[in-house]
């Protein structure tokens, strides 16, 4: 057994950031988005011997997020979408402003992303947004890089479709 | 279905519109905080400290993921059995206790008139209630709720069960097997000599009515040979090398782990040495190779940062995004919260490094330790002197023994929080909270 080596506090401040948007992006909703985080980085706190080094601690990360992800996407689908009563508004018009416009642009992708099914969204949000390469992507959702490629086509497909379609039926 | 070759460029309106969209969702810092706080609550920890001032200066809390290494030390799992190392110390380590001038192994033929698994099994299987000696179907059911018990770390939960279940079936392999394993445990936790002494004679018994293909045969029979030589000597020798390892790479991992070597084995050869190493890192100021500190924390988190004496206004956690800046040089850093302030940390800043994190522990009042554990669990605190009386507030909530001459055990009895009192030899009175969830 490997013993238990990793700081959490380190991983989290290291890679806080990319956990969170990948999480959104996949589907996570905003009420539960904070649950979410804390579980994939408690994941990998309890399961740090099972990190062999092989890809890098963002990677491994990433793929307990597709896992945590899917899981609450399942959870949201049985009790509904859930969108909070935020208790923390912003005090000025700026932050007002700033705070709508980080919906908006959230509800937008998301509004994208949804029309893909969740394999293909997943390759989309780690090859697309977060730049990861197809073998990355491959280790991320243990599948063969010929699969990823596949989806990745669809997926690539799909997109252009659902953004024309979002172009004609805006006003 | 899959294809060999990478698919077409992406669509430039697609890639437009995700490009656009590159930042969204990014957490601002007040979130990124918010969920560290609640990460930082919810790390699993078993060590109850309660007293400063040990010999070495620094944390006086283990950090949890050191608990983990140590953890590999003493506790392995193999096909469900929980094996404790028999002789292994008590998990309340800290302060260090004086060695004892000249260990008495165990014996290694146990005091049958004491012993004997019918007397032990006798001694404990009332506590669970009348014992339906003529109904074996219920056997499954009370190896299930030691099972459980174990799980939940409520060995004596289990030790209950366990023995109504051999006093049903004597001859039961699994019931014999765990509860040497849940007295183990228990040994584990308080440091009973008793309770290692039981595990070994149910051990002993195990192996002698077990068929030799029973898996856990060979780990049982590892763990009565090894009982000898606390701790392993290859495991904390194999940890003292991983902190030589990160000395270079992780200066605060290498000290967390020589102090686990350190609490974990202070007698042994690699303890001493830990220790050694552990006082000359203490000892120099720590380099810090940057002028930005840009990695700050502090136990508990939320501690105001004093540079050089100055409040700056600041509170941890401190990230990259919104570093702090000083000027190359030595500087002090402390950390304050809630009117008690840190030991200071001495640092010299040197321009044109990789950053460092800089760690602070507050310690905390004594009147705000709380001391959390489950219903039906146990937690065994240790003071630095004597004790002379203890005292808790609601003894329906808690129970509390004196089962040292420093140690004090607490059972939780039913959810809630109450107060307990521990004055020692000279008077001194601390007071914590208990919380029984």
């Amino acid at each position: 057994m490997r013993p238990q080596t990793l700081d959490l506090s380190s991983l989290y401040e290291a890679h806080a950031r990319v956990v969170w948007r990948t999480l959104l992006r996949l589907g996570v909703s905003t009420a539960g988005i904070e649950d979410a985080v804390q579980e994939v980085f408690l994941t990998a706190h309890q399961r740090s011997e099972d990190f062999e080094g092989r890809s890098s601690a963002s990677t491994w990360l990433l793929g307990i997020s597709v896992r945590v992800a899917a899981n609450a996407r399942r959870a949201q689908q049985r009790r509904g979408f859930v969108v909070p009563l935020s208790a923390e508004l912003p005090a000025d018009a700026k932050g007002l402003d700033e705070a709508l416009d980080r919906r908006r642009r959230l509800f937008d992708l998301e509004q994208v992303l949804r029309q893909l099914p969740d394999e293909q969204r997943e390759v989309v949000v780690l090859m697309e947004l977060e730049q990861l390469t197809a073998p990355e992507v491959a280790e991320v959702l243990s599948v063969k890089l010929n699969t990823v490629y596949s989806r990745l086509r669809l997926a690539r497909a799909a997109l252009s479709t659902a953004l024309n379609d979002r172009r004609e039926e805006a006003p | 279905m899959s294809d060999e070759s990478p698919p077409p460029p992406l669509d430039p309106a697609v890639q437009a519109f995700l490009w656009s969209h590159a930042e969204t969702g990014e957490p601002d810092e007040r979130e990124l905080s918010r969920v560290l706080l609640r990460l930082v609550a919810k790390e699993p920890t078993k060590v109850v400290r309660l007293l400063p001032t040990p010999p070495l200066t620094g944390r006086r809390f283990l950090a949890p993921e050191v608990m983990a290494v140590a953890a590999v030390l003493v506790v392995s799992v193999v096909g469900g059995l929980v094996a404790f190392s028999l002789r292994a110390p008590t998990v309340v380590s800290e302060p260090s206790p004086p060695p004892p001038a000249a260990p008495q192994p165990p014996p290694k033929t146990p005091d049958t008139t004491r012993l004997s698994v019918e007397m032990i099994v006798a001694e404990y299987a009332a506590n669970g209630g009348p014992v339906p000696s003529d109904d074996p179907t219920v056997v499954p059911d009370l190896l299930l709720e030691a099972r459980e018990a174990l799980r939940e770390q409520s060995p004596t939960t289990a030790i209950a069960a366990l023995s109504r279940c051999l006093a049903i079936d004597p001859a039961s392999v699994d019931c014999t097997v765990l509860l040497g394993s849940a007295f183990a445990r228990r040994a584990a936790e308080s440091g009973s000599e008793l309770d290692n002494h039981r595990a070994r004679a149910l051990y002993e018994r195990f192996l002698a009515i077990a068929p030799p293909d029973n898996k856990r045969v060979t780990r049982v029979r590892s763990i009565l040979a090894g009982e000898s030589a606390p701790p392993s000597p290859p495991a904390s020798a194999s940890m003292l090398a991983m902190a030589r390892d990160a000395e270079q790479t992780s200066p605060e991992h290498a000290r967390r782990l020589y102090r686990a070597v350190f609490e974990y084995a202070p007698d042994s050869e690699s303890g001493r040495a830990a220790r050694a190493r552990l006082e000359a890192l203490e000892a120099a100021s720590p380099v810090l190779h940057s002028t930005r500190l840009s990695k700050i924390t502090s136990s508990p988190i939320g501690a105001e940062i004093i540079i050089d004496g100055t409040p700056t206004g600041r509170r941890t956690p401190v990230l990259p995004r919104d570093a702090l800046e000083v000027s190359p040089g030595l500087h002090q850093l402390e950390f304050e919260f809630d009117g008690v302030r840190s030991a200071p940390i001495v640092f010299d800043a040197r321009p044109g490094g990789p950053d460092d994190v800089l760690r602070g522990e507050v310690p905390r009042r004594a009147a705000e330790l709380p001391i959390e554990l489950k219903r039906g669990g146990q937690r065994v605190v240790r003071i630095a002197g004597q004790l002379a009386r203890v005292s808790v507030g609601s003894a329906d909530i808690a129970d509390v023994r004196v089962v040292g001459p420093s140690d004090v055990r607490i059972d939780g009895l039913a959810r809630g929080e109450t107060t307990l009192i521990i004055w020692d030899s000279e008077e001194r009175r601390s007071t914590y909270s208990v919380i029984v969830r």
